[in-house]
């Protein structure tokens, strides 16, 4: 009998030796090494993510991965494409009712539009005891903050845009390749050599990506406001310049109107041979390289351009998790965004597809590295320039004002009227949203 | 006076009522009624969907009416909306009922064909209508440059964009061509017998005899169509977003900016109020003038 007993001891000991090894197995392969959670979670869990094509596929991958390393949570999630304000109008609607996801997605440039919805990770942090600079790419972390401190997401990645230029237009129309450094005001005259046939045959300079109306804002060396977001430099000169330039080149056909393509996507436009540059996003660099390979089209990359003063113009997408204050599985919650932004070398993987990760080794070394198609691209042109890159300028608290912007572009570009005259117009309205933010009401 | 008590056959029958309409009833409060008062008592705050909802009396009607360009901008574009749809789907409508109601050769066919693009998504339609009208590679501007015209870019120009939408906006009147030949067929057979053998043409007898008696269907069409004129969202949307230069903003696009994009729930309130009482008052007036213009067979 006592045989038996040692037999059975031995045989639980060993058992419990195997069950604590499979758990170290299972966390050295899920964390980054840094600060992953070893609790066991449970309850449930519910993600709301936004995303289109690669990027909803990526957020879809990553939370797989994650329900499969905590497999006692019952994680539910949903992907919200984000055009056509899909997300904005579900999330904000769900979040106004208490009925969000606990962990939703975010970005800095909502401009605080949600914050009062979502726990302050602040505690969060202090509890792991984790530095994030030591953890998250530098340039990624100081949005998430808002003007009291409060820590009101994580970052998850980011993106910025690199131009991308086709070789055989520059050689058949006889114009240099861009440099590093190139000014979007001399594109007025270089870019003319460009336009060439009419309707289905027009060829130009510059595809009109959505992405241009952000871009063309700080053309003239200004900014739309200031950095604490309390007035508005609308009316300055630097914006009737911007404006000046941004309709000579829609007038001139330098780069299509709006409407000119908009049954024809700026990518098609560029991948196609009619047009000879495309800002190109890190979230579409895939798809572009492979088109334009495939289509034969040999291209090239180059900065974006600067403005007067040397300054390059670029504009960041930064994408991030939130916990709302209605979340029942904080710990839960806490470990996914903790994980998803940098804790969790699989997840940040993933993530690495679709943009810069928030995970700072990933950054320096997958994703930097990352080369696409055989035209000697890789994501380095993102790293580089990500720290030059603004915020984009018109979201979320800021979408009002960025509309007025959008119609006084139309009424340059499109109506032909007066810049300096669509600016004394419209400056006052805008001056007018911003003082009626509420973090402006506050001060 | 002392009130009488309810048999039990009577009270068998109330609570089989109550309950027959229960389900009714119950989803009209929760879903229609109850929304109506709550967005009555937001469009008199400055609601922003969160907790914040102070008490501002008129103040948002009166920055709609004095203050924002967009909402006025909206309000007339969707007035010139209306009154570019509404009579020309009711004329069309009624020339194709009409037409489908003689005795043609391939009628279930054409029947088929005018119905279908009602019940094709929207958004394609959309869609397709955004390719026809392409500056560059639109259809429209392609048989134009056969003849030798150059198009204008029919979307792009604040001129033309609105027009364009009310064309799109006719494609998709299936439903009222097959109402408008539903009410065409009822009527009897036996008054164009007569019309003919008092020698009426065939004009005479749509003079004299279908639009008559067609006015109980041309009735409803109206006040349908002006509704749903009055709150035309998904062709702009889709396809200029309002532009250019607000040519094709609507009422409804204000309120969905305001309430979604903003999340300035108490003015999009307000806004709504403002275009209900405009159809309820359209409405009425037209309601009341019907006892001049609508005959009844009987």
């Amino acid at each position: 009998m006592s045989k038996f007993k040692k037999v059975i001891g031995v045989l639980l000991a060993v058992s419990v030796l195997a069950a604590a090894g499979g758990c170290g197995q299972q966390k050295s392969s899920s964390s980054s090494g840094t600060s992953s959670s070893t609790t066991k979670l449970s309850g449930n869990l519910n993600i709301w993510a936004w995303g289109a094509d690669e990027e909803a596929q990526a957020r879809k991958d990553a939370i797989e991965v994650f329900i499969k390393e905590h497999p006692e949570l019952k994680v539910t999630y949903t992907v919200i494409p984000t055009a056509d304000q899909v997300w904005d109008q579900k999330a904000s609607a769900a979040l106004a009712a208490g009925t969000a996801g606990d962990v939703m997605q975010m970005s800095p440039d909502y401009y605080g539009m949600n914050t009062k919805y979502y726990e302050d990770l602040n505690p969060f942090v202090k509890k792991d005891g984790i530095n994030l600079e030591d953890v998250i790419t530098p340039g990624l972390l100081d949005r998430y903050y808002d003007a009291d401190g409060k820590l009101e997401g994580l970052p998850l990645h980011t993106n910025c845009f690199v131009m991308a230029y086709n070789k055989d237009m520059f050689d058949k129309f006889g114009v240099a390749y861009p440099k590093e450094g190139w000014k979007i005001s001399e594109l007025a005259d270089w870019g003319k050599k460009f336009v060439s046939g009419s309707g289905s045959t027009e060829t130009y300079a510059i595809a009109k990506h959505w992405v241009m109306d952000n871009l063309m804002v700080y053309a003239g060396g200004g900014t739309p406001y200031s950095d604490d977001l309390s007035t508005s430099n609308m009316g300055s000169d630097s914006i009737v310049q911007a404006l000046t330039l941004y309709q000579k080149l829609i007038q001139e056909k330098i780069m299509p109107s709006d409407t000119a393509q908009k049954t024809i996507p700026a990518e098609t436009l560029f991948v196609s041979g009619k047009a000879a540059m495309y800002p190109m996003g890190g979230f579409e660099a895939n798809q572009v390289i492979n088109d334009a390979e495939e289509n034969g089209i040999n291209i090239a990359f180059t900065s974006m351009p600067c403005d007067p003063n040397g300054n390059e113009i670029n504009v960041q997408y930064a994408t991030g998790w939130a916990m709302t204050t209605t979340c029942q599985n904080k710990e839960a919650a806490w470990t996914f965004i903790k994980e998803s932004s940098f804790a969790n070398e699989e997840m940040g993987k993933i993530n690495a597809r679709v943009g810069i990760p928030a995970n700072k080794n990933l950054a320096n070394t997958i994703y930097a590295q990352t080369k696409i198609g055989d035209v000697g691209f890789d994501n380095t042109y993102y790293t580089q320039h990500i720290s030059k890159a603004h915020m984009n300028p018109w979201g979320g608290t800021l979408a009002s004002s960025g509309n007025i912007w959008t119609a006084m572009v139309q009424e340059v570009t499109l109506n032909g009227k007066d810049p300096a005259e669509v600016v004394k117009t419209n400056a006052p309205k805008i001056a007018k949203e911003f003082a009626s933010y509420s973090f402006n009401q506050k001060k | 006076m002392k009130r009488n008590k309810l048999t039990k056959t009577e009270l068998r029958s109330a609570i089989n009522f109550y309950a027959y309409i229960s389900p009714w009833l119950i989803g009209f409060i929760v879903l229609t009624a109850y929304p109506m008062v709550a967005s009555l008592y937001l469009s008199f705050t400055n609601s922003d969907m969160g907790e914040k909802a102070d008490f501002i009396g008129l103040q948002n009607f009166i920055h709609a009416f004095t203050e924002d360009q967009q909402f006025l901008i909206s309000f007339k574009n969707t007035l010139v909306y209306v009154l570019l749809f509404v009579p020309s789907s009711l004329i069309i409508s009624f020339l194709i009922g009409w037409l489908l109601s003689r005795n043609i050769k391939g009628l279930g066919f054409f029947r088929t064909v005018f119905y279908l693009p009602y019940i094709t998504s929207g958004v394609a339609v959309t869609i397709l209508w955004g390719w026809i009208f392409n500056g560059n590679y639109g259809l429209i501007n392609y048989l134009l440059s056969l003849i030798g015209i150059k198009g204008p870019d029919w979307l792009g120009n604040s001129h033309t964009a609105l027009y364009c939408i009310v064309v799109m906006s006719l494609w998709s009147i299936g439903n009222n061509i097959i109402i408008m030949l539903a009410g065409i067929q009822d009527i009897p057979k036996s008054y164009y017998e007569s019309a003919e053998i008092d020698g009426a043409s065939t004009l005479r007898q749509v003079f004299s005899i279908t639009i008559p008696l067609l006015t109980p269907t041309i009735y409803f069409n109206l006040i349908i169509s002006i509704i749903g004129a009055f709150q035309i969202f998904n062709q702009p949307y889709i396809l200029t977003k309002g532009g250019p230069v607000d040519a094709t903003r609507t009422v409804a696009m204000v309120i969905f900016q305001n309430a979604f994009q903003y999340s300035r729930m108490g003015y999009a309130s307000c806004v709504a109020w403002c275009l209900f009482v405009v159809i309820m008052v359209i409405t009425v007036i037209i309601q009341q003038s019907s006892k001049k213009w609508v005959f009844y067979d009987n």
